[in-house]
């Protein structure tokens, strides 16, 4: 594995243009930052984020399980209240609007574990060998 | 393309031609039915205030997209006098309110009138203050802004419970003026979405090209409005629903029974909530101006169907002198913000 350890981000930025020109597969290439640097997404042709596809499929398996379970509960225990039909969608909304934000966050949470690879034992570096730097990584071969 | 453009010297006959236009519809003896000139006010009334006050909003929270939009929306402050005008020229039609024959302490011809027409009045001293205020640049703009959304949330209050509540008296939702005031700001946004669609921000207008950008804040906000909006019918939904009891039901049981009406409850669903919250969940629907423009369009002709469904039941209208009048409103406040060179003090601000 080679490792380059760059000072400031206008380095680091020019190090990381420098390695994709050159033919290295951003695939293969692994960045740790001390902030936030979106140019450094562009360089490396990174697609746009597939989080919210978590949430979007959460949010309706919410919406789908609040529904399900609110008319499978009242078909296994069916009492008239009020006059109005067993299933009655108005009161079930509110469950399956409650569950759509449950499961939304949890899906994003949980994809966002999923595509951060977290938690994980192994890290690119040491976190005290390079607190304020920025560090590309390239991986050459497997294993390494 | 229009070509007509209004100054500040003709600008007061073109007022003048539209409320001799609409007396004319009205009172010209066309046809029998009474309620659209209550329903281009109450349509009207919304979208005119809530534009100012979804730019007052975005004044105070400092959001970027007002600065692109500012003198486009600024530009038909004007027409806030237009809603007591003809608050006065609907005094004849009065009698369409049940109270009107038995009046009470609160719901009486006079005291109608004058709380009503003070508020509009008050609505518009504020709004032109601010307007005035926003377009120079003035540090005291967020003061006034304030002033101009209590006039407005207070207005909008009394154009719920008076102008349309009252038409089903004894009926009564306490949310009613909530509900139409935040309407009047979803409504605002759309407003503002339909201009970046007819008549985009210029490069002229002392922006530069990546300041237009901005604009997708507004499909953001359409977005947010109708959860919100979804949320308060809901809300309201679900009590009456609930609860089931003669007095309040008969509202809605009234309105869905028969077929024209339920078709438009369920056009101003789909227009006020799943149309602009599926339309514009997607990233890049929110930064097309088209999409945008569209949903926006949607959205007012949601609202539009949405007064339809609460006055036409109480108050039977003429559908050909609705659409006329309304008509007519549009064109002129599109050839107001057309004509804002013309009747707007030069701008300094971005």
């Amino acid at each position: 594995m080679a490792r380059f350890v760059c000072e400031s981000r206008e380095e680091f930025l020019d190090r990381l243009r420098a390695l994709v020109d050159a033919g290295t597969d951003p695939e293969n290439i692994r960045v740790r930052m001390p902030f936030y640097v979106p140019e450094a997404l562009q360089v490396l042709g990174e697609g746009p984020d597939r989080l919210r596809f978590f949430a979007l499929f959460g949010g309706i398996a919410g919406f789908g399980s609040g529904l399900a379970l609110t008319i499978y509960s009242v078909l296994s225990w069916p009492i008239i209240v009020g006059g109005k039909p067993i299933v009655s969608l108005p009161p079930f909304l509110l469950i399956g609007y409650l569950l759509t934000i449950l499961f939304g966050a949890l899906g994003a949470f949980a994809g966002f574990l999923l595509l951060a690879r977290l938690p994980s034992g192994r890290s690119l570096a040491a976190d005290a060998e390079f607190p304020e730097r920025f560090v590309i990584a390239v991986e050459t071969g497997e294993g390494a | 393309m229009i070509t007509v453009t209004m100054s500040r010297g003709t600008f007061p006959f073109y007022f003048l031609a539209l409320v001799v236009a609409v007396t004319f519809f009205e009172y010209g003896g066309l046809v029998a039915g009474k309620g659209s000139l209550l329903m281009t006010l109450v349509f009207w009334t919304t979208l005119l205030q809530g534009a100012i006050a979804a730019a007052a909003v975005a004044d105070l929270v400092g959001a970027r997209w007002i600065t692109v939009l500012r003198r486009q929306i600024m530009a038909a402050y004007p027409l806030l006098l237009v809603p007591p005008l003809l608050l006065i020229l609907l005094v004849p039609r009065l009698d369409l309110y049940p109270w009107a024959e038995a009046p009470g302490q609160w719901l009486n011809v006079p005291f109608f009138l004058l709380r009503n027409l003070a508020l509009l009045l008050a609505v518009y001293g504020t709004g032109r203050l601010y307007a005035l205020r926003s377009l120079r640049g003035d540090p005291r703009t967020p003061r006034s802004a304030v002033f101009y959304l209590f006039a407005f949330v207070a207005s909008q209050t009394l154009v719920a419970f008076d102008w349309v509540m009252s038409l089903e008296y004894p009926w009564i939702s306490t949310l009613f003026g909530a509900y139409f005031f935040v309407e009047a700001l979803y409504a605002g946004l759309a407003l503002a979405g339909v201009l970046c669609f007819l008549l985009p921000p210029r490069q002229g207008e002392g922006l530069a090209a990546e300041e237009v950008k901005p604009l997708r804040d507004i499909g953001l906000l359409l977005f947010g409005f109708s959860v919100l909006w979804g949320g308060l019918f809901f809300a309201q939904y679900l009590l009456l629903w609930y609860g089931n009891l003669p007095e309040e039901i008969q509202f809605i049981a009234r309105r869905l029974e028969s077929l024209p009406l339920r078709a438009l409850c369920v056009l101003f669903l789909a227009a006020n909530f799943l149309v602009p919250f599926l339309g514009l969940l997607g990233r890049r629907a929110k930064r097309s101006d088209r999409v945008v423009g569209a949903v926006a369009a949607i959205v007012l002709a949601g609202f539009f169907a949405e007064r339809l469904f609460f006055i036409l039941p109480a108050a039977p209208m003429p559908v050909g002198i609705l659409l006329v009048e309304n008509i007519l409103f549009f064109a002129f406040w599109l050839l107001t913000v057309h004509s804002r060179e013309y009747l707007l003090p030069a701008g300094t601000e971005s």
